[in-house]
């Protein structure tokens, strides 16, 4: 305790760090880039949890900055953390998923040593930074364990699989293709403008800096990507820079891929955060397309064909709780993309409702 | 002007009697530990506020101390928004079960927050939904779009609010920013002096941010969610 005051005495919180722990600034890499090495070695206690009168909420938010900065170091600050069974559970699971941030090779070790623990939620948070950034080791490990007794582990855990196998390009861990449906086109007032448009360099090299969340496991191309609107909503497609550098047309004609991954906008914030990855099959004379949501949910479907280095696409929504209409047809190339149908409807349908709350409810369940 | 409790819960709050003042005045479901003003209430019920509704994700998550806490954080939105004569009007409880809420028990994402909006709703239209969720991951403590809209099925824009009840984020003062923000209280407009403003959001702060300009109150008013009451 004596040593914690001292340290605390010690480290005096610059304004940048201030900013890094109330969330006052995004965390990009030109911020944290002005970090001094007293700045870091303050980070690197606070995460620890080595400076007393620092909050939890503050201690949440430097863990967040140092899975920015995504070295070895915090790799090791992030694992300890996981790994400490003296430490909350809570903060244990940010650990977890912040880890998801950084290389394979820092952070993959130190998660497979913590696949096996006795917290369900834990785990569950394990086994989704597993998929993001796992390789065969993972898969591997993966591999021996089955059976989750909560559904929706069991549903991360079979999509952390297919993500590494989609990732790796293998065979295996097939995500089920689930049909998408054939939307007709309706009245003008239903409908919403959808859009598609290539992304300039500076722009990619900008919502790249600006991405909150993890790029599960590939690098993002730094020249090739598009800005999706629909309506008010924006997302930015990022994609994996392997099968551009590669030829994107040949690579997911050849093997399974994860080809990118769709960045909403944050308005508040001016952010973006991963809200679907796509994923990609070849058959024989098909790929199918999967827009998958980070739970696993199968957004939206379609096929593609490619011929004479055109391909033509078709892509629409699921039918489920919440969905909103969707069909887009076009043609992809090397010059851009473009939409021949476009039917995107504004509203969405039969959203899930909470049920009404009544003491006799609550005092059955709570904790 | 003398406040009939009668005449105001019959006309604008269409209570079915026998009625609790806590239950059905505050829409509080524990109702007790909260400080409350009857008087500052029915002052303002049959002027401009919005209902909200209350979504609890992960119900079993949840102790009582909990709902305790968000009844506290309402009431100090409440105090904060009379400041400029809003009111919060009625309260509605709903509540996701963790089989159905899946990892929405647990944000770690902004993309997450905006699942669980378009996933689910309240069931009422003219009720502002909030959802509630006890822990997170991410680094933040609320999520709201800056100026929503009143139709919780549009596509393009998220239909709700979403507040992290656990311990470091005072839920208290998130309920009030997020709904600020929601109801368009522009964040963007109060610059580094106005510490104490409601919209000016440190999740830890030390001090109360319970401050708002009227001009903040005139932004909120304007909102289609703000009605007269009666």
């Amino acid at each position: 305790m004596k040593e914690k005051e001292n340290l605390s005495k010690r480290y005096k919180l610059s304004h940048q760090i201030k900013d890094i722990i109330s969330i006052k600034h995004p965390l990009t890499s030109e911020f944290l880039s002005k970090l001094e090495s007293k700045d870091l070695k303050i980070i690197r206690a606070i995460s620890l949890g080595e400076i007393p009168k620092i909050s939890r909420n503050e201690r949440i938010n430097a863990l967040a900055a140092i899975a920015r900065l995504g070295g070895k170091k915090e790799g090791e600050i992030l694992g300890q953390i996981l790994s400490d069974h003296n430490e909350d559970t809570d903060i244990r699971a940010v650990a977890a998923v912040n880890l998801s941030f950084l290389p394979t090779e820092f952070a993959e070790p130190v998660l497979l040593k913590n696949l096996d623990v006795d917290d369900d939620m834990l785990q569950f948070k394990v086994i989704k930074s597993l998929g993001r950034i796992g390789g065969e080791n993972s898969l591997r490990e993966l591999d021996k364990i089955s059976d989750f007794k909560i559904e929706f582990v069991q549903k991360q855990f079979t999509f952390a699989k297919a993500l590494i196998s989609y990732r790796l390009g293998l065979e295996r861990d097939d995500l089920p293709f689930v049909k998408g449906t054939d939307r007709k086109p309706g009245k003008k007032e239903d409908l919403i403008k959808l859009t598609m448009k290539q992304l300039k360099s500076e722009d990619i090299t900008k919502s790249l800096d600006l991405l909150e969340d993890s790029t599960f496991g590939i690098d993002l191309d730094k020249n090739f990507g598009f800005e999706l609107n629909a309506g008010r909503a924006k997302w930015n497609l990022l994609l994996n820079s392997d099968c551009v550098k590669k030829d994107i047309l040949l690579s997911i004609s050849e093997q399974r891929a994860l080809i990118g991954l769709l960045g909403r906008y944050i308005e508040e914030t001016g952010t973006y955060s991963v809200q679907y990855v796509v994923l990609t099959t070849p058959h024989n004379t098909s790929i199918d397309i999967m827009v998958v949501r980070t739970d696993g949910e199968v957004f939206y479907s379609g096929r593609a064909n490619i011929e004479n280095d055109i391909m033509n696409f078709s892509i629409s929504d699921i039918e489920r709780p919440g969905t909103a209409p969707t069909k887009v047809t076009g043609e992809l190339t090397e010059k851009g993309i473009k939409f021949k149908v476009v039917i995107p409807y504004g509203r969405r349908r039969n959203k899930r409702i909470a049920t009404n709350m009544n003491k006799d409810i609550f005092s059955k369940n709570l904790r | 002007m003398s406040l009939s409790l009668k005449e105001i819960s019959d006309d604008c709050l269409s209570v079915i009697k026998p009625f609790s003042v806590r239950r059905d005045i505050f829409g509080f479901i524990i109702g007790s530990g909260v400080k409350i003003s009857i008087k500052q209430q029915l002052g303002l019920i049959e002027g401009l506020g919005l209902n909200v509704n209350i979504i609890v994700v992960g119900l079993e998550n949840f102790t009582f101390p909990d709902l305790r806490n968000i009844e506290k954080s309402l009431q100090i939105a409440r105090e904060i928004y009379a400041k400029v004569d809003l009111c919060i009007r009625k309260i509605r409880w709903q509540q996701i079960p963790v089989k159905d809420a899946g990892g929405f028990i647990t944000i770690d994402s902004y993309a997450e927050s905006v699942d669980l909006k378009d996933d689910w709703r309240g069931p009422n239209d003219d009720f502002l939904d909030v959802f509630i969720v006890r822990d997170r991951t991410a680094a933040f403590c609320g999520t709201s779009p800056l100026i929503g809209t009143c139709s919780k099925d549009e596509k393009d824009r998220l239909p709700s609010c979403l507040v992290i009840l656990e311990s470091g984020c005072e839920g208290g003062k998130a309920i009030a920013h997020e709904i600020g923000h929601y109801l368009g209280g522009l964040k963007d407009l109060i610059d580094k002096k106005d510490l104490y403003n409601f919209m000016y959001f440190i999740p830890v702060m030390k001090f109360p941010q319970s401050e708002i300009y009227d001009w903040q109150g005139d932004l909120m008013k304007q909102h289609c969610y703000v009605k007269y009451g009666c």
